[in-house]
């Protein structure tokens, strides 16, 4: 049991950074960015690319899939300012699966078919943990996703530009007109999360499949973590990712391990229903 | 039963029309072309489906296309692997048995709203997607065919007529529905689920009666797409599809039946384009997405806004426009917060003036 639990460290990393991102996105940007994983993906899909095309070493591979992410967010950052920066949060949301489904097109096209072999960064020494090995990369990569909830976090609330991101995500219109640059910011936002989604995919990069979707997919059990922090609370959100996974790993080798992927929606569901049973009427209206 | 109130005759009228003209126009096609109407008439249920919880009931679900595995997992079982019950009646037992499962699926709408329930939604996609690649339910097995039925006709008319008929018959419904104290309560809850239950309304009766309704619409498309490809194949129901077929409901406008029926043709004509001109799909899917894109900056380019504004503007149709002005085919209404100095008349003092601002 316990070694199923440390296993699922390495998606629940994963997961946990997404998650971080979705909520930071949905707080500042009021959007639930359901492409966030596809656009991870696409972005390590570079790397792939670079790896097989220039010859290039993994670590100069990650780096430019990184870039590569920070400016597909760019891109999707400027559409979002240029024609739904007053749009409701349903509608933002909307596009999001358009782009979604935009994504995935391209990224098949990329991936399918075709073997690519990329080494895993985190593979290295183990240590022991209840009488099982864990990769100390597994751990540090659980270890930097709750540290990007608590970091994002502290820089909301104790720096200046994070005041100007909680200004713009309460009120756009009069942060702009008090002089914030609320679409720069939106546009850096996009980027950062883009930026962190690619990482997080690159994590698993090398024990997927050659498929695509299953990497856009990530995004999907991020966006339960982040529901479990009802939207709101990072930590939450990313213990909450790292809870996933290791549910998922947990219930793979069981009898209903071909349910894995359903499992954690079954408890994600229950637990909202549960959360929110007084909401009898919707809050806005 | 429903409480139905007098339908005005137009959109049922011209949704006859259309539907006798896609009827003939199927005898002159190759049997090639009626497979792919056949198809596109499926998927235009499904657009159905999602435009009547969405586009009418403001509910944000994306799992309307998931739910259709179960009325191919019903006609899977019943017509190709049991034999028990033939084909136009199996559709009918699996559409009914998709009814509890959109009830399922639509609780969580009870106390999750926006985009909380997007999210559950999706999940339930990921649910189904999972038993269906799991291949342990009755039907799920690749392995139970169903014979196209022909009902005497020659190539593909036999499908053809059976998923056109399908249409018709469950467009009509949701044009008297939408009419019905029903439809009019999912209106109600989609501009605000407090007024609507100031007036009476039960929301509670309304989201699971919208639910309901659009899992026998899906139910059914999925039990026809069954029909149409031999067996309950899971890439049917893989959430790409399913996001796909919401981006493309997007796009066309869904919540009205000709926003529908576009989906169906567009997604199965296209598709079967790019087939013949050897292009991949996947480059009308992401057509279909900057598509969606469009629409969703501007909301009056969806297909059916665009049609029946311009029905609107026939000289015969200003004294009888059973529409009003503000079409909204997939934009949920949220309260109009105040971003600006409100109009004021010309002598009303200045309440608050800021100058030098960096």
């Amino acid at each position: 049991m316990v070694a199923e639990m440390l296993a699922g460290l390495v998606s629940g990393g994963v997961y946990a950074a997404l998650a971080v991102c979705i909520v930071l996105m949905y707080q500042m940007l009021g959007v639930v960015n359901l492409a966030l994983g596809a656009m991870g993906a696409l972005a390590a899909c570079m790397s792939l690319l670079c790896v097989r095309w220039f010859g290039l070493a993994p670590g100069p591979a990650t780096v430019v899939a990184v870039i590569c992410g920070a400016l597909i967010g760019v891109v999707l950052g400027l559409l979002m300012v240029r024609y739904f920066l007053e749009a409701s949060v349903e509608v933002r949301t909307t596009v999001t699966i358009a782009i979604t489904v935009g994504i995935i097109a391209v990224g098949d096209r990329i991936l399918n078919g075709a073997t690519y072999n990329f080494p895993n960064l985190f593979s290295g020494p183990s240590v022991e943990i209840f009488g099982t090995g864990v990769p100390i990369g597994s751990l540090i990569e659980v270890a930097a996703a709750v540290l990007l909830a608590v970091g994002v976090q502290v820089f909301l609330r104790r720096t200046h530009l994070g005041a100007q991101l909680r200004a713009m995500s309460e009120r756009p219109i009069t942060a702009g007109l008090l002089g914030i640059r609320v679409r720069t910011l939106t546009v850096a936002v996009w980027a950062f999360a883009s930026a962190i989604a690619t990482i997080a995919v690159m994590v698993v990069l090398p024990t997927s499949t050659t498929s695509f979707p299953p990497l856009a997919y990530l995004v999907i059990f991020a966006l339960g973590a982040a529901l479990l922090g009802l939207m709101r609370n990072m930590i939450v959100a990313a213990v909450g990712g790292v809870l996933i996974g290791m549910l998922q790993s947990i219930v793979q080798p069981s009898g209903i391990g071909r349910y894995t992927d359903a499992v954690p929606f079954v408890v994600i569901v229950l637990v909202m229903v549960w959360w929110r049973r007084s909401d009898v009427w919707s809050e806005a209206r | 039963m429903f409480g139905l109130k007098r339908v005005r005759g137009t959109p049922l009228s011209a949704l006859l029309v259309v539907a006798v003209v896609i009827l003939v126009v199927g005898f002159a096609l190759s049997s090639y072309w009626q497979y792919v109407g056949a198809v596109g008439a499926a998927e235009a249920i499904f657009g159905l489906s999602i435009g009547l919880v969405y586009g009418q009931a403001g509910m944000l679900s994306l799992c309307q296309p998931a739910i259709g595995a179960i009325g191919a997992w019903s006609v899977a079982y019943l017509t190709g692997e049991q034999g028990w019950v033939p084909l136009p009646w199996s559709l009918f037992i699996g559409a009914i048995i998709g009814i509890p499962i959109g009830l399922a699926a639509g609780m969580p709408a009870l106390r999750l709203r926006r985009v909380n329930l997007a999210i559950v939604t999706l999940g339930v996609v990921i649910v189904i997607y999972t038993v269906a690649k799991a291949g342990q339910v009755a039907g799920s097995q690749q392995s139970a065919y169903v014979k196209s039925p022909t009902f005497g006709l020659a190539g593909y008319m036999g499908l053809y007529l059976l998923c056109w008929l399908s249409f018709t018959l469950l467009a009509g419904l949701t044009i008297v529905l939408r009419r019905s104290r029903w439809g009019l309560s999912w209106l109600a809850i989609a501009r605000s689920e407090r007024a609507a239950a100031a007036m009476g309304i039960s929301v509670t009766r309304a989201k699971l009666t919208a639910f309901a309704v659009a899992g026998f619409l899906a139910a059914w498309a999925g039990g026809l797409l069954v029909a149409g490809f031999g067996s309950a194949d899971p890439s049917n129901f893989d959430p790409v599809v399913v996001l796909t077929l919401f981006a493309l409901a997007v796009m066309m406008g869904a919540g009205y039946w000709e926003g529908a029926l576009a989906l169906g043709l567009f997604s199965a004509i296209s598709s079967a384009l790019l087939q013949q001109w050897g292009l991949t799909p996947d480059l009308g899917t992401a057509l279909f997405a900057i598509g969606a894109i469009t629409v969703l900056g501007k909301p009056e380019a969806a297909f059916s806004v665009m049609i029946r504004r311009q029905v609107a503007k026939l000289p015969w149709r200003h004294a009888a426009a059973d529409e009003p002005p503000d079409l909204r085919p997939f934009s949920p209404v949220v309260p109009k917060v105040a971003t600006s100095r409100p109009a004021d008349g010309p002598d009303r003092p200045l309440a608050l003036e800021i100058n030098n601002l960096p």
